[in-house]
């Protein structure tokens, strides 16, 4: 017990909790999360994708959208070979004569973004949904969930298709198709985590106080509602970047002008069976690993954020 | 009584016949079914009973929050000027945190455990009246102050697991009197503590209703703590009140027999190594009563009346009882 005489003489009742006063929910959560090494490695890689894709403008040797740039006599060369204007090309160049390194980093930009900002939509959507249902109850509950449940029997892909149809091509466009498939599974996340919380009795407490029902929802039941938010986001944030290489690889995505890393991939697919492996590879390899890192962080914030497997 | 309670006239609070029905598919069960009271200014009245009595029903009929398939069937809630029964929601949603608060039994459970005491403090004061954090931050530091919270700033920082139980009930207590409400209805909030933090939040909400006249009910089904605390006790059994008095007067003298049995079953100091009287039986259904008195059943007194329901009597100045049989025999003279 480590407190001063004067803590003890004003607070007799209290006992000393200066040991307790240091973990901060911030603190164990960090511990909790860099317990396991592989959880560590995948946030760093991440990090490192991340500050790759951001800083792409200042990294990459050349502009891959500026033509002025790229030597179409370059084209299709493997990793290491030096270009017309003695230039190395690292990664090789794609069917363009682009430098695949440059293009992989402009690619992971784009892929992130439209990953990530309907990952967001997707979520303040879904959010609003999940709790106006589990509030409201009822009628509103019915329909909204049904709503959901039709979304959800659905294959995303086919309806990102549908969408893209029908909305045509650009980054915008392939973040709408995005949010569209992906809003109910976070409305469906939100409502199961507000319905077991609407039941505490913080919330009641919450109504006795004279709370008005938006404070109440948005102000009390949303931010114990973020965990679970959490976690379905990070997962579906990869599913996102997925799903959006997959309409580029099917030619429905982006515009041809700002390849993704899907549309990387589709480049160069025509280019496998002739032996010019790496347009396709090297792009598939940066798609994978961030799918990978990102999926790794979901499951461990899943596992430190639930309370159930709290050692 | 306290000199507050004499010169006040004016009720805060006037509980006229008031019946709260929960209309389910076995039944109507009848919770709260005509209870009639009132509190002065600064008063504090200890509401006693057995577990699922309708005491706490009673005090969330008086603040409007009965969920369906409960309702308020008849009866009247004055408090102040209005009749609280019928006002729509939006009237009621300015009264509660701010006119009229409540205190629960955990405070682990009702305080919202991801929010800061800080954030939850400021929250309950914005909601009621227009002013800046700054100010807000000040008078939740005052309400920490007054429940006998040392350094309120660190624990205005702190998330409600980081306190301790007793600190948590206290922060609960300074919550509900932060906007300095004429009404507290306090839902057993010392009976998840142990008894020493007991005895000094019970003091020390004591002191904030005598210092700024508000008035308290006290629900609980523990006599003792009621005994020291209270200045009026009303007792229930079954969805009524069945006596009420002054708190000395009905503790060393109570007039109904069920009074007298939960007395019986106080444990106390006095005798130690007796074995403690129990009232027999069980508590009644509140599904469907049938008529007559509801404690006949359980009674020593019970005689052939007993089968028809008793109406308030006052056989004794200020004591009033729902009894007809009551122990008048047994008063001092």
């Amino acid at each position: 017990m480590s407190l001063t005489d004067a803590d003890a003489k004003i607070e007799p009742q209290e006992p000393a909790r200066s040991a307790a006063a240091v973990e901060t929910p911030l603190r164990r959560f960090l511990s909790d999360y860099f317990e396991s090494r592989i959880a560590t490695a995948a946030l760093a890689v991440l990090v490192l994708i991340i500050c790759l894709a951001v800083l792409a403008p200042l990294l990459a040797p050349q502009n891959p959208y500026n033509l002025a740039e790229v030597d179409v006599l370059d084209s299709r060369l493997p990793p290491g070979s030096v270009g017309m204007a003695g230039y190395t090309y690292w990664l090789g160049t794609d069917g363009a004569g682009r430098d695949l390194l440059s293009a992989i980093l402009y690619g992971l930009r784009i892929s992130l973004l439209v990953g990530v900002t309907s990952c967001l939509i997707a979520t303040v959507i879904g959010a609003v949904v999940g709790l106006t249902a589990a509030y409201a109850g009822g009628r509103v509950e019915s329909i909204l969930m049904r709503l959901v449940d039709l979304q959800l029997s659905l294959p995303a892909i086919l309806i990102a298709l549908i969408l893209i149809a029908m909305l045509g091509k650009g980054v915008d466009k392939v973040i709408i198709a995005l949010v569209t498939v992906q809003w109910a599974y976070y409305a469906r996340t939100v409502r199961g985590t507000a319905l077991s919380e609407m039941n505490k009795e913080y919330v009641e407490a919450a109504r006795c106080l004279g709370f008005s029902h938006t404070r109440i929802v948005f102000k009390q039941i949303l931010p114990n509602c973020l965990p679970p938010l959490i976690v379905v986001a990070t997962i579906q944030a990869a599913h996102a970047i997925t799903l959006e290489a997959t309409l580029s690889f099917l030619g429905v995505g982006l515009p041809r002008t700002e390849p993704s890393l899907g549309l990387l991939i589709s480049n160069g697919f025509e280019y496998m069976l002739s032996g010019k492996y790496w347009i396709s590879f090297i792009p598939g390899v940066v798609l994978l690993v961030t799918i990978m890192a990102i999926n790794l962080v979901g499951d461990q914030l899943r596992d430190v954020l639930n309370p159930r497997l709290k050692r | 009584m306290t000199a507050a309670a004499e010169t006040e006239s004016r009720p805060t609070l006037e509980v006229v016949d008031l019946k709260t029905h929960f209309f389910t598919r076995a039944g109507v069960v009848k919770a709260v079914d005509g209870v009639s009271f009132a509190i002065a200014p600064g008063e504090v009245l200890g509401l006693v009973g057995e577990s699922g009595c309708g005491k706490s029903m009673t005090g969330f009929s008086i603040i409007g929050l009965i969920d369906p398939p409960g309702r308020i069937v008849s009866g009247a809630v004055r408090f102040k000027d209005n009749d609280l029964v019928g006002l729509p929601e939006e009237g009621l949603r300015t009264l509660r945190g701010n006119r009229i608060s409540m205190i629960f039994q955990d405070p682990m459970m009702t305080l919202n455990p991801v929010l800061r005491i800080d954030t939850q403090m400021i929250e309950t004061i914005q909601a009621h009246r227009d002013c800046s954090r700054s100010v807000a931050l000040g008078l939740a530091r005052n309400a920490l102050m007054q429940m006998g919270i040392s350094s309120p700033e660190r624990r205005l920082r702190c998330y409600p697991h980081e306190l301790s139980g007793g600190m948590r009930q206290r922060v609960a207590i300074a919550i509900a009197f932060v906007n300095e409400p004429d009404l507290v209805i306090a839902d057993e909030p010392t009976t998840a503590l142990d008894v020493t933090i007991q005895a000094q939040i019970l003091h020390e909400a004591q002191e904030l209703c005598r210092t700024k006249h508000t008035a308290m009910i006290w629900i609980t089904h523990d006599l003792a703590v009621v005994s020291s605390l209270a200045d009026r006790i009303a007792v229930m059994y079954a969805g009524t009140i069945v006596e009420q008095g002054n708190a000395r007067d009905l503790i060393r003298a109570p007039l109904h027999p069920y009074t007298k049995g939960l007395l019986g079953s106080v444990p106390s100091a006095n005798r130690p190594g007796e074995r403690l009287t129990q009232i027999p039986g069980m508590t009644p259904s509140l599904l469907d009563p049938k008529p007559g008195c509801r404690f006949r059943m359980r009674c020593p007194r019970a005689a052939a009346e007993c089968t028809a329901s008793p109406s308030i009597s006052m056989p004794i100045p200020h004591r009033e009882v729902r009894c007809w049989r009551p122990l008048i025999a047994e008063q001092p003279a």
